[in-house]
């Protein structure tokens, strides 16, 4: 019977053409909507490596001059910079203060310091941030071997740095990588004097292996670039009111620039937002699209069952069940998806080569390929379920002078 | 063989109620060529239909081959139509997107036959009707008298003991008229068969054993 379906769905190849690429974009979309949404719940579920609570973001807006030509920069405004170590100090020393950090990307500021390093012959896309010694502990960030920065830093012969797991992996491999310098062609010697689990700097939704590398910042520098923003952790219950007493001190001393106090659990809010606004979007999109996909599979089985009326009448009268010409239809039917999602495999197959693995994990991939295969087979068979029900039914007498 | 005691059929749709058959009385023996006439309308194909299982009197016991038909589901009519009954039809009814072989083979798909038996049986059946040759050919690619000889050798190729054709001279010219009801008179002279034909021609009609008149849905003879 199998020989004689695959016949029929051959020497129909032309009527059954559009539904065979029907199921195929609808195999498309849902294997991309299977496999983002895997993603994006597994990437949710993994640790962020930093606590996000009780975190103020003071942000304020020094002149740099970073605008100026390369020969003609000199780090920022001594007088500011000095300014800011005061006031950086004065934070601290606040009773509902646990501990404050500069950086110039924090985390969920939808802004990062990326780009390609030739290392140890090596091409390593990384992800960078330079902090002042009090971020570690602003961040609540552990490590898994060597130190944070510290004051005495001040005293080595290179700028120390701290890299994530997932950066040491990819630059050294399986050797320490305490110790080992981090920067061949820079003009300042770095080194690695600690490793943290991998940082998920942009919150819930990172992608993998972003590969991150803290560099320490000190404002002791000469030609220092002032971080754009000061990370305060508070202790637990601290009121609003205190942001609002941050807002005035801050003004106190810089009363010429625009300063903003957040809280960074706002920040993760928004993050979020920006990035579950779209993924909201592509699935009610989706949805959508497999409904009208599933309504027209429908339909065109059905028409297809009413065009065969006489051919399934004759079938009756030559001795097929009603159940024998149900189960005939529902056969074609997963035959047809069988085409087409052989051709889906194909096409989906292709994409690691271009490099899709970048962007979700093998393992999103793989549940997202058994999962469409599996969802479009049940979504095709349903539909086909009432035709073919409706096949079975055919009463052969009237079906064989069907016009 | 076949036994129909005071048959009825009626057509029922919301409005309008049709009697087709009234009071048929029948028996038809094994072996015999039974031809069935009478003017348009006055319920030949009904009871050909009736017949052949495609369809359930109203009112009305119907035997076949010895076994009651009335109670019977789906699943054992289909069993008995495939078995015991062979079809040929007026406008042929071949799929069109299958071959003549494959065409042939579709009654044996629904019996636990293997695909080589299957083939063999349905080559033997072509063979029989004389179109060995056009095995491969599509149903369109054939003239109207060899897509009739397909459907009886569709027909037979499960050897079923009674063949049921309806107007199947109908759609052809005279001369091929005679070659189809010359395959139906050998098939029930050298097999045995049980042949029960409905015809408008008087010239067929004469050339079968007996003759069964209907007129407005009653058996006038």
């Amino acid at each position: 019977m199998i020989r004689h379906l695959l016949k029929l769905v051959w020497r129909r190849k032309r009527a059954n053409a559009l539904l065979i690429v029907e199921i195929f974009f609808s195999f498309l979309v849902f294997f991309a909507v299977v496999t983002f949404g895997t993603s994006a719940i597994m990437r949710y579920n993994k640790p962020l490596n930093f606590d996000w609570h009780d975190v103020l973001v003071l942000n304020v807006s020094i002149p740099s001059e970073r605008g100026l030509p390369p020969g003609e920069r000199h780090g920022d405004n001594t007088a500011d910079v000095a300014a800011l170590d005061r006031l950086m100090k004065e934070i601290a020393a606040m009773p509902q203060v646990v501990a404050i950090g500069g950086s110039h990307t924090p985390p969920y500021s939808l802004s990062t310091m990326e780009g390609v390093w030739h290392m140890r012959g090596k091409r390593v896309r990384m992800t960078m941030d330079d902090v002042t010694d009090g971020y570690p502990k602003a961040m609540n960030i552990s490590l898994l071997r060597g130190r944070w920065f510290k004051p005495e830093d001040d005293a080595l012969g290179y700028t120390p740095v701290v890299v994530d797991s997932d950066l040491a992996k990819a630059l050294f491999g399986d050797e320490d990588p305490i110790g080992q310098k981090f920067d061949e062609e820079g003009e300042h010697e770095q080194r690695v004097i600690g490793v943290m689990p991998p940082f998920r700097k942009n919150g819930e939704f990172t992608s993998e292996h972003i590969n991150m590398v803290f560099r320490r910042l000190t404002l002791a520098e000469k030609s220092v670039r002032v971080p754009g923003s000061l990370l305060i952790r508070v202790r637990p219950g601290t009121p609003a009111a205190f942001e609002e007493a941050i807002s005035r001190r801050t003004h106190e001393i810089f009363p010429n620039y625009e300063q903003r106090v957040r809280r960074m659990e706002a920040m993760r809010t928004f993050a979020l937002r920006i990035y579950l606004t779209p993924v909201a979007v592509g699935s009610v999109i989706a949805a959508f699209l497999i409904t009208m996909v599933a309504l027209g599979l429908s339909g065109v089985l059905w028409q297809n069952v009413t065009r065969r009326t006489r051919e399934i009448g004759l079938r009756r009268a030559l001795g097929a069940a009603g159940n024998e010409v149900n189960r005939q239809i529902l056969g074609e039917v997963a035959l047809l998806a069988t085409l087409a999602l052989i051709i889906g495999v194909i096409v989906v197959a292709q994409l690691p080569l271009l490099g899709i693995l970048t962007l979700v994990s093998p393992t999103s991939f793989t549940i997202g390929l058994v999962g469409a295969l599996a969802t479009i087979y049940g979504l095709t068979l349903l539909c086909g379920l009432y035709p073919s029900w409706l096949a079975g039914r055919v009463q052969p007498a009237q079906a064989l002078h069907y016009e | 063989m076949i036994t129909l005691n005071n048959i009825d059929k009626v057509y029922r749709t919301e409005r309008v109620e049709t009697l087709a058959l009234q009071n048929i009385n029948l028996d038809i023996a094994d072996g015999e060529f039974v031809s069935i006439m009478g003017p348009s309308g006055c319920g030949k194909s009904t009871l050909l239909n009736l017949i052949g299982l495609l369809d359930k009197p109203t009112k009305g016991k119907l035997l076949l081959d010895g076994t009651h038909i009335n109670g019977a589901g789906d699943r054992s009519l289909a069993k008995m139509r495939n078995e015991k009954l062979g079809f040929v039809f007026q406008s042929f009814h071949l799929v069109p997107d299958l071959t003549v072989l494959d065409n042939v083979e579709i009654p044996l798909l629904y019996r636990k036959i293997a695909a080589g038996e299957r083939k063999k049986l349905a080559l033997a059946a072509l063979d029989r009707v004389g179109l060995s040759s056009r095995v491969h050919h599509f149903p369109t690619q054939l003239s109207g008298g060899q897509q009739q000889r397909v459907a009886i050798a569709r027909a037979i190729v499960g050897k079923p003991r009674i063949v049921l054709a309806d107007e199947p001279t109908g759609n052809l010219d005279s001369a091929m008229g005679d070659e189809i009801m010359g395959i139906l008179q050998e098939l029930n002279e050298k097999d045995g068969t049980t042949v029960v034909m409905v015809t408008h021609d008087d010239r067929f009609a004469q050339q079968t054993g007996r003759t069964i008149r209907l007129f407005d849905g009653r058996q006038v003879a």
